[in-house]
């Protein structure tokens, strides 16, 4: 595929500096269900103007660079919902690098589902922080579980679900992508994946640590609200589960 | 058998689900500590069978990956981890009762124990890098337990990152063995691997050193060997069992992983010369650094920095089971020192007086001792009974040991050690030496011959095809010429130690003088841990002033 041919797949899937687009929609439309969907389809729609003809070599390192730009630049970002969109960003240009001759377009959807699946988790635990504290912003909200302990549980796990950790879905995206990538392409995606850990790590930090100075108390997920959570996370590790075994069994 | 597997980690999950979701409270220690007698229970059960010779077997729960295996390094393991984790989850049950979260404390405790009982007991590839992830994930949580800690979640960032940087090379490894073989099963692959141990990649590499030396890697991150060390003395900040567990267990794994794929290492005996100068290199590092800390803690994380260094040594040179038995004695005796370490903080800290034994009167004091019988004579005792003790026992389990490079290289060292241990005896004042020489060589008797005889007896359990034993010396075997250059080459070394160390205690003024600087930088370097992590850090920060720029210059978008 030339380049001129990829550009309006490289809005979807997103290669840099078309990324820019998606960053910019998402940071912009607060609404929940309006996220949701964009998370849910934007992969799918790249995918879809993608299949057209097998992407070039060339394409696929600016794609890998791609997503150790925003991989890098997401080490730096405070705001909850700005890292979000950075690491969708890495996370979909890695679709072309596993464009490999193993997976048809059935099996590529299925790996960019089960990225958008996992970003869908701290996308969640995002609205409800932002609906107690304005912006879920690191350093700002830091001593989160003194106020709100369930809250910045899920937290943890919702920033760990999109950063590629067992067993939810990303993980075995990731999985899929590198069995099917060049041994170069292959230690460029690990580069990748660690500092996706190091980002979260980071992001955490600010939420997690110290102890909560700001004069007003928030209040904490009710019960019903966690166990819905819960549910979703458990649904999300059933279907990754469902998923991984299709996506593998597809190699 | 495997069904029984299968309960052994299924029982810590819905101990897990029981005390982090239920309201227990206090009562939360009382139900983990239930379900994990039940565990020690069922695995001492399957660690009888397997001595009993119930063949091996393979439980799938899933058909593509999310199989558990019975066979003797599986049960091994999971006896020592259930109850290195049995002895945690009861010394944590008072330890932590002042502290917050408490159920979720011994939640996370169960969930650790999913995790390495998962990993030990992973029949299929995929299961085996799961659980190997999910190990750093939940220790960081538990490292982080305390979670106002800016330096408890710092620390526990290195733990995590290290590990995951470990987990990358694990997960290349398997998808190459995946790729080639078409099998996510172990026994599948690896009797492949055996079947054409000369196979090579698309780029011309040779399938089995680079499978090996990426789950080599892999294994140098989880047991902190050199330049993948620094989180390991600096994790004190979180709970003294989680130390415990982390020093008696999950930093062996490294040992374990390398014993899974004895099958791959023994088709890559380069890469096993490769993990013999690491392990080399890090117990000389760890030791060195030992030498200077003045935190018991950090001390005796160093101690196990030192430790894991001669263990991944011993896979170097071939001795894959002895290299278990390190990992288990090391456990057992890091746990207690460690579950220990608290009192002796406590104790240090209403009495800072320093026990003046003989031991401390020599080493620190060095007060010439009254009566000390000729050195000629000593010299001749310290080199000759360790070599006899170890001749002997080595012979009565096996007469061709010294046929086995590995063997005379662990023989060498064990040899050494006991030397400047009775040569340092007899420079303690005792009214009786000849009492005091004597009770050290027995004492070395009884440590070489349990030493050499329970590591004989690990390596027929585990690798019970004499051929595959001896086929693994041979792949860590190198040629005589070269080997007898390096015995020659350490052996002078050795001796370059003891005259310096002779010296520093018997020059006059004038080079006293001359050597103090020396000595001076020397301290500086291992006291600042040779700036490893300064050097970390700084890179980290540059890292991440670049990234902030590169975003003010694109907007953020």
């Amino acid at each position: 595929m030339s380049l001129i041919a990829a550009l309006p797949a490289a809005v979807f899937l997103p290669l840099f500096p078309l990324s820019a687009l998606f960053v910019l929609l998402f940071c912009r439309v607060r609404d929940l269900s309006l996220r949701a969907l964009a998370i849910l389809l934007w992969p799918q729609i790249g995918l879809m103007l993608a299949s057209f003809a097998a992407p070039s070599p060339a394409l696929r390192i600016w794609a890998l660079l791609t997503a150790l730009l925003y991989a890098w630049r997401a080490l730096s970002v405070q705001e909850l919902d700005r890292w979000i969109a950075f690491i969708a960003v890495s996370a979909w240009s890695l679709l072309w690098v596993g464009w490999g001759a193993r997976y048809d377009l059935a099996g590529m959807r299925l790996l960019g589902l089960e990225f958008s699946l996992s970003l869908l988790a701290p996308m969640l635990v995002n609205a409800l922080l932002g609906r107690r504290v304005g912006v879920a912003y690191a350093g700002l909200n830091h001593g989160l579980p003194d106020v709100a302990p369930r809250l910045a549980g899920f937290l943890v796990v919702g920033v760990l679900a999109a950063v590629a950790t067992p067993p939810f879905p990303s993980f075995f995206a990731v999985l899929g992508i590198l069995h099917t990538a060049a041994p170069g392409m292959a230690v460029g995606i690990c580069a990748v994946w660690l500092l996706w850990s190091w980002t979260a790590l980071r992001l955490l930090e600010g939420f997690i640590t110290r102890r909560w100075t700001l004069p007003r108390r928030i209040a904490d997920l009710e019960r019903a609200t966690s166990m819905a959570l819960a549910l979703f996370f458990l649904v999300i590790c059933v279907l990754a589960l469902g998923l991984s075994n299709a996506s593998l069994a597809a190699l | 058998m495997e069904r029984l597997v299968f309960l052994l980690i299924i029982l810590p999950l819905i101990s897990a689900g029981i005390v982090g979701f239920g309201q227990f409270g206090r009562r939360s220690a009382a139900i983990s500590i239930g379900f994990n007698v039940a565990v020690f229970a069922i695995a001492l059960f399957l660690l009888a069978a397997s001595l009993d010779g119930v063949p091996n077997g393979v439980l799938h729960l899933n058909p593509v990956w999310g199989s558990v295996q019975f066979d003797p390094l599986a049960v091994l393991m999971a006896a020592v981890i259930s109850g290195i984790g049995l002895i945690v989850h009861v010394y944590s049950r008072r330890y932590m009762a002042e502290e917050s979260g408490y159920a979720r404390f011994f939640a996370l405790l169960d969930l650790m124990v999913v995790c390495l009982l998962l990993m030990v007991c992973a029949a299929d590839l995929l299961t085996l890098v799961i659980a190997w992830n999910l190990i750093g994930l939940v220790l960081f949580w538990l490292l982080d337990h305390r979670l106002a800690s800016p330096s408890a979640y710092r620390y526990g960032f290195w733990t995590f990152i290290t590990y995951r940087f470990g987990d990358l090379p694990l997960v290349l490894a398997a998808l190459i063995l995946h790729r080639l073989y078409g099998s996510w099963s172990m026994a599948v692959v690896f009797a492949k691997v055996a079947a054409d141990p000369t196979m090579t990649l698309a780029g011309g590499l040779p399938v089995a050193e680079t499978v090996a030396a990426l789950v080599a890697l892999s294994a140098f991150a989880r047991s902190a060997q050199f330049l993948l060390h620094n989180w390991l003395p600096y994790t004190m900040d979180g709970p003294t069992p989680v130390s415990a567990l982390m020093h008696a267990g999950i930093v062996n794994a490294g040992a374990f992983i390398i014993n899974r794929f004895a099958p791959v290492f023994v088709a890559a005996g380069v890469v096993l010369h490769w993990v013999f100068v690491v392990g080399l290199v890090t117990a000389i590092a760890g030791s060195l650094l030992m030498l200077a800390q003045n935190d018991i803690k950090k001390s005796l994380g160093y101690s196990t920095m030192g430790q894991m260094g001669f263990m991944i040594m011993e896979c170097g040179v071939g001795a894959f089971s002895l290299a278990i038995f390190h990992l288990i004695a090391h456990g057992l005796f890091k746990a207690t020192l460690f579950l220990s370490s608290g009192s002796a903080i406590n104790q240090a800290r209403a009495d800072d007086g320093v026990p003046k034994s003989e031991l401390y009167t020599f080493v620190v004091e060095r007060r010439p001792t009254a009566y000390r019988q000729p050195w000629q004579l000593m010299a001749l005792i310290t080199l000759a009974v360790p070599a006899g003790i170890l001749l002997i026992a080595h012979w009565l389990v096996g007469a061709g040991i010294l046929a086995e490079q590995g063997a005379i290289v662990l023989l060498f060292f064990g040899w050494i050690t006991g030397a400047q241990l009775l040569f340092s005896i007899h420079r303690m004042d005792s009214e009786n030496p000849w009492r005091m020489v004597s009770l050290a060589v027995i004492s070395l008797v009884v440590i070489v011959l349990g030493y050499t005889f329970i590591s004989h007896a690990f390596d027929l359990f585990l690798y019970p095809d004499a051929a595959f034993r001896r086929a693994i010396f041979s792949a860590a075997a190198i040629s005589p010429v070269a080997f007898d250059g390096v015995v020659v080459l350490v052996t002078l070394v050795i001796v370059a130690g003891w005259i310096l160390a002779y010296r520093a205690t018997h020059q006059d003024k004038e080079s006293d003088d001359r050597t103090t600087r020396s000595w001076l930088i020397y301290y500086a370097l291992i006291s600042r841990e040779f700036y490893i992590a300064d050097l970390y850090a700084a890179a980290s920060r540059g890292v991440l002033s670049a990234s902030r720029r590169v975003n003010l210059w694109l907007r953020w978008v």
